[in-house]
């Protein structure tokens, strides 16, 4: 169910707190940022630092819309990174995964779809 | 004139847009910036007097931009925004003199609490006695010893941020002491000072006691209860003995310590409280850790500003300063006719041990006024167990004074060790930090050194 990756009573909180104007601007900009850290992740060049950088942002974005799975696999990715010789690639593939998944669902419903969910809850 | 725009500086986009939105939905004017160079800039342009600064940043380190800010205008107030992998470098960051740390994600209301804070404390006027002095004393401290002019200097540096303060040194110290001074010193001076004993109060009920509870909640509930964090909104909460606090309540602080939120015991619906929090302990908190006995996480969060008070042994001349005031204080209570220390006190004083520190020493003074009449404490009033240990503290330790290599001989490898510690601390006037750097060691080595030769000694 992909609406169990998404808390929404977090998301539902964000729209009152930024209000309905900036919503759609700020949705949209979100799910740019997510696949961006997402290209910057695969990215040839990528390495232990980038994935430092690219899942501090994804704990950060992802935790702000409530996107609690990618939050946390982040998070775990993040701490493996910390620690020299930690093999990160298993967690890198479910990471992303998950994020394909919290992109498609903001990708395929977006932020009008949401709002009209959030108000069923 | 109208106030200057807060100043945020953070790369990811959406988080920017998040922000800004929060913050001038709550009425705060807000300057964006996406880079170090920019924000930099856009610092020297509007000279704002709080700055939200992400810590990671695509071309320079925030930690590094936050101090050439601070370089610039010491009294602004920096709040540094981190994810959770990079706790470590916020608690750096706290000690580099930002006002307060933030842990991304953070909920709206944890955020425009920690902002407004930051502009209530920036208005503040600065206190008349910090720019003069930083190292005279503080509240009801006495003593000018170098190792208490570190302790002043250190509150005084500290009091004005939200900054957590976690105060370690062996029972005596005037943890507790240190803790209202740095609430008296600070811009809550006015609010509540709170203290808890978490070692006092049976785990069962330490809960209550920290976040209250409702009437009939649990046996014994007769009433509504506030508790401390509660009772200390708009001001300090200082927790004692913070190692002897269950672990499961442990997870109940770290929490609160998040999102500033308490849930008395008994009700469904959190409430936002505006607490500081000081704690303290007399033991190892880094050992509690890998005992198992003190969440690691835990302390990080409160581990961000460390205070050690000094022993009174390593405090020279301080002993006697506190002794007279303590004299004083009791002729009086006691109606005697003390007026001063006999030279041979003074000097017995500060060859003492003192293991129970301050609080010892108040004992030995009561008692001392108590039996006899003064005007002069001489030494045959003191306690026979003090003038015993006075007779056997020479032998403890000499200093190294003039001995050559020639002198160490047929002494132990640990015997030249703690001749040498101790010949350092002394020619540092008793400075344990200082000492300590001269000889390329943690002061905590000497610290837990110090302890061994206690405890063999018995």
């Amino acid at each position: 169910m992909l609406l169990s990756r998404l808390d929404l009573s977090r998301l539902k909180s964000l729209r009152l707190i930024t209000g309905d104007s900036l919503w759609p601007e700020i949705m949209a900009q979100i799910e740019t940022d997510l696949r961006q850290a997402r290209i910057n992740l695969i990215a040839p060049d990528s390495d232990r630092n980038a994935m430092r950088v690219q899942t501090h942002v994804l704990m950060a974005v992802a935790g702000t819309i409530g996107g609690l799975r990618v939050q946390r696999l982040a998070e775990v990715l993040n701490t493996a990174v910390h620690e020299e010789g930690t093999p990160t690639e298993g967690l890198l593939d479910l990471l992303l995964q998950e994020l394909d998944q919290l992109c498609r669902l903001l990708a395929l419903h977006g932020a009008d779809w949401m709002t009209t969910e959030m108000e069923t809850q | 004139m109208s106030e200057a725009p807060l100043l945020l500086i953070e790369d990811t986009p959406s988080l920017q847009m998040v922000y800004q939105a929060v913050l001038r939905g709550a009425g705060h004017a807000v300057e964006s910036a996406g880079n170090a160079t920019d924000g930099l800039e856009a610092f020297r342009r509007l000279r704002p007097g709080v700055v939200l600064l992400d810590l990671i940043l695509p071309d320079r380190d925030g930690l590094d931009l936050m101090e050439e800010m601070l370089a610039i205008a010491p009294r602004t107030n920096v709040i540094v925004i981190t994810a959770n992998g990079s706790i470590k470098k916020a608690v750096e960051a706290m000690r580099a003199g930002a006002h307060e740390f933030l842990v991304k994600p953070f909920d709206d209301q944890r955020f425009l609490h920690a902002v407004e804070n930051a502009r209530a404390a920036h208005a503040a006027p600065v206190a008349a006695d910090e720019a003069p002095s930083p190292r005279a004393p503080l509240g009801d401290f006495i003593g000018n010893s170098p190792a208490m002019q570190e302790v002043y200097a250190r509150i005084r540096s500290v009091a004005r941020s939200m900054a957590t303060v976690f105060i370690t040194g062996e029972s005596g110290t005037g943890k507790e002491l240190c803790a209202q001074a740095i609430h008296s010193t600070s811009n809550r001076a006015s609010g509540p000072f709170v203290a808890l004993n978490c070692g006092a109060i049976p785990a069962d009920l330490l809960e209550s006691e920290v976040f209250g509870h409702l009437k009939g909640s649990f046996t014994g509930a007769i009433s509504d209860k506030i508790g401390a964090a509660a009772a200390a909104d708009g001001g300090t909460l200082f927790l004692d003995e913070i190692c002897e606090m269950d672990l499961n309540l442990q997870t109940k602080l770290l929490r609160f310590l998040q999102t500033s939120t308490i849930q008395p015991v008994g009700t469904s619906k959190p409430r936002k409280v505006n607490v500081r929090i000081l704690c303290a302990t007399n033991r190892d908190p880094m050992e509690c850790v890998r005992r198992g006995q003190f969440r690691e996480d835990l302390y990080y969060r409160l581990h961000v500003v460390p205070i050690h008070m000094p022993p009174l042994r390593e405090r020279g001349a301080d002993v006697v300063e506190i002794a007279e005031s303590l004299l004083r204080r009791f002729a009086e209570a006691e109606q005697r006719q003390f007026t001063a220390l006999s030279p041979e006190v003074k000097e017995i004083f500060q060859r003492l041990n003192w293991p129970g520190n301050v609080r010892q020493l108040l004992n030995v003074l009561w008692n001392v006024v108590v039996l006899n009449e003064g005007p002069l404490v001489t030494a045959s009033m003191l306690p026979l167990d003090l003038r015993q240990g006075a007779a056997a503290a020479p032998a403890a330790v000499k200093s190294l004074g003039t001995l050559t290599l020639d002198a160490l001989a047929g002494r132990t490898l640990a015997e030249i060790e703690r001749l040498v510690i101790e010949d350092a601390i002394q020619r540092h006037n008793g400075s344990v930090p200082r000492a300590a750097r001269e000889l390329d060691v943690s002061p905590s080595t000497i610290y837990r050194k110090r302890e061994g030769w206690q405890k063999a000694a018995g």
